[in-house]
């Protein structure tokens, strides 16, 4: 007689995390991707350790605008302020304002979108018509309306592209609820007599979220555009925050006299919104079986 | 129909709420030459001391009857003012878009049928780039070499920014028809505007575009590549059929389904970009009127614009559904 298997001790989802990491680590684009945006963290994060942050507000009128040379790689701003280090000083706010967002907006959705789901009826009928409304305005349009209306300053923009971004995965997380609510588990923690929340929370949330933060690394790099975007337009950053959106509009005035002024930040900001599309869209080409071909 | 105007309710709440609870309703009708005994009177006019609910029903009639408020920065009623800048952001959104479904639907068949080769990668590379670039940015890099750089070097240039050459425009007067200047200057036969108008096209419709153009390549391809495995794909190749014919007549309608719904979607893209392209580019739209309004606390005009671009985009997807029906008869509404 066979001796009886033991039941593996990795639960499926375990199991298909590992095989889902070991394809990712074959996938050469997506290591580059994945690289990167780690530098980019870090580089975030111990910006201001290795740069004093003195630099941001310290003026120096003779040597505004020099070219790029040895002593200053980049070149210089019209403040006389050395590029690369304003640079680096400034992946800390954006990237720290696209996380931030990434965050809010994924509690918010992920709370509502599980409830709604969960819950059903006339609440799920009102969340999604919310989110149609939502998903008829263009984002950076509505971002740009909320914006205005709050008033100038970081705090708000944050809050403006915060608003703009939950109903996105609300919809992703209700479509899994849906299917996940019938499954024969949730009957029986309802059988025991535990609560809808307890259940939605300890129980529905984490077996759903998955596709959802797949889903938030890919748009990660989109709101860093929209960030660096409305910052470009006005909002948010004063003249002297180092923010990478708004050297590119202090480098507008001197396109042509200092191209380096608009290149390097932007570039910046193409290469951080890059790097972490492409993880993204190397751990969504993963995960889907659909596309593992 | 019923969502579209339940939707468009939906936004009205919106705007209304930011414009006018958010914001102090009174304060976008002063100046600082408001005498105080007009308070009252603007007060009463604009319904400022009525609950909230009252409130919006006038602000949804005065809607529909087209009074979409009075714009402080242009001294001009929001409707008409917006109405006079909405040719040129449509112009430079429809030539945006076209171009990305010419260049991009060539592409991700090219990318589907030559899969994990280099064409493939090419266009994986182009459209990871596309969605990563600031639109802005990209815009200024674009003055800088085909504009600036070009001049320099003494080699034709193209024009950085606005819609025609004011100069050339005295001599050569462009008569206002449908106010889309491409279709203007070629109904009236004034082929010299012709050429300036699209030669001050290429730039921003360029920028705005190429945010679109990988998105829409990389779901032509991955349709392609769907629709290619399925069996009538199969047969068609099994009865002797050329590729072309295979390709062409009998793969490329159905794997446009998935791709119209994306080209649905870029409008919401180029619309979100018209406020930063055409600031970018002096383009003189709606996109750049908004952002122009924000430095002057000019409240109607942004929600105008917000409620335009909405107006837009449901339609957009209007049309998008119509098209499906074409595309697949079994799709009935």
């Amino acid at each position: 007689m066979m001796a009886l298997q033991r039941p593996s001790s990795w639960s499926p989802a375990i199991a298909e995390l590992k095989f889902a990491l070991h394809l990712l680590l074959q996938n050469k684009v997506v290591l580059v991707g994945t690289v990167i945006s780690v530098g980019v963290l870090i580089t975030a994060a111990i910006g201001p350790i290795i740069i004093s942050p003195e630099v941001a507000t310290s003026i120096y009128l003779p040597g505004r605008l020099d070219p790029p040379s040895s002593a200053h790689w980049l070149g210089t701003d019209d403040y006389g302020r050395d590029l690369l280090q304003i640079i680096i000083l400034s992946t800390r706010l954006d990237i720290s304002a696209a996380l931030i967002i990434v965050g809010a907006d994924l509690l918010i959705g992920v709370l509502l979108g599980a409830f709604s789901g969960f819950v059903g009826g006339k609440f799920d009928e009102v969340m999604m018509r919310i989110t149609d409304i939502f998903f008829s305005i263009p984002g950076l349009v509505l971002a740009l309306a909320v914006a205005a209306a709050l008033g100038r300053g970081l705090n708000n923009l944050i809050v403006a592209i915060i608003i703009v971004g939950w109903p996105g995965y609300t919809r992703i997380l209700r479509g899994l609820v849906l299917a996940e609510k019938e499954r024969l588990y949730v009957d029986a923690l309802r059988s025991l007599g535990i609560g809808r929340f307890r259940i939605i929370l300890r129980h529905v949330i984490p077996n759903t979220i998955y596709p959802v933060l797949v889903q938030s690394t890919l748009d990660l790099g989109g709101i860093i555009l929209t960030f660096a975007g409305l910052s470009f337009l006005g909002f948010g950053a004063t003249a002297l925050t180092p923010e990478l959106g708004r050297l590119i509009t202090t480098g507008q005035s001197y396109i042509f006299q200092a191209p380096w002024l608009v290149a390097f930040p932007g570039l910046a900001i193409l290469i951080i919104s890059l790097a972490f599309n492409l993880m993204g869209d190397g751990i969504r080409d993963v995960l889907d079986p659909r596309l593992r071909r | 129909m019923f969502l579209l105007v339940f939707v468009l309710i939906g936004v009205t709440m919106i705007t209304f709420f930011l414009s006018q609870v958010l914001l102090d309703p009174l304060a976008l009708y002063m100046t600082e030459r408001t005498r105080e005994d007009a308070i009252p009177a603007i007060i009463a006019y604009y319904h400022l001391n009525d609950p909230w609910p009252i409130r919006y029903v006038t602000y949804v009639w005065n809607l529909l009857q087209g009074d979409w408020g009075y714009s402080r920065s242009l001294s001009q009623p929001v409707l008409v003012g917006m109405a006079a800048r909405f040719p040129a952001t449509m112009e430079l959104a429809t030539i945006a878009i076209i171009w990305t479904l010419v260049a991009g639907i060539p592409f991700g068949i090219i990318s589907a049928l030559k899969n994990n080769k280099l064409p493939d990668h090419v266009s994986r590379l182009v459209a990871l780039t596309g969605v990563s670039t600031p639109v802005f940015w990209l815009g200024l890099i674009l003055q800088l070499v085909f504009f600036y750089y070009f001049y320099l070097l003494g080699l034709p240039h193209l024009p950085s920014s606005g819609r025609y050459d004011t100069t050339l425009e005295i001599k050569n007067p462009v008569q206002q028809i449908t106010g889309f200047m491409v279709l203007d200057t070629l109904l009236t036969g004034n082929l010299v505007m012709f050429q300036d108008v699209l030669a001050h096209l290429v730039l921003p419709s360029f920028a705005l575009g190429f945010i679109s153009l990988g998105v829409i390549m990389r779901i032509m391809r991955s349709s392609m590549l769907e629709v290619l495995r399925q069996d009538y794909i199969i047969l068609a190749r099994s009865k002797g059929l050329s590729e072309r014919v295979v390709i062409y007549r009998h793969a490329l309608k159905n794997a446009m389904i998935p791709t119209v719904t994306i080209a649905g979607l870029a409008v919401a893209g180029l619309l979100g970009g018209a406020p930063l392209t055409e600031t970018v580019f002096a383009w003189p739209g709606m996109g750049r009127l908004a952002v122009n309004a924000i430095g002057r606390n000019d409240a109607p005009l942004i929600m105008g614009f917000t409620l335009i671009a909405a107006l837009i985009l449901v339609s957009a997807n209007l049309i998008v559904d119509i098209l499906y029906a074409y595309l697949d008869p079994r799709i009935k509404y």
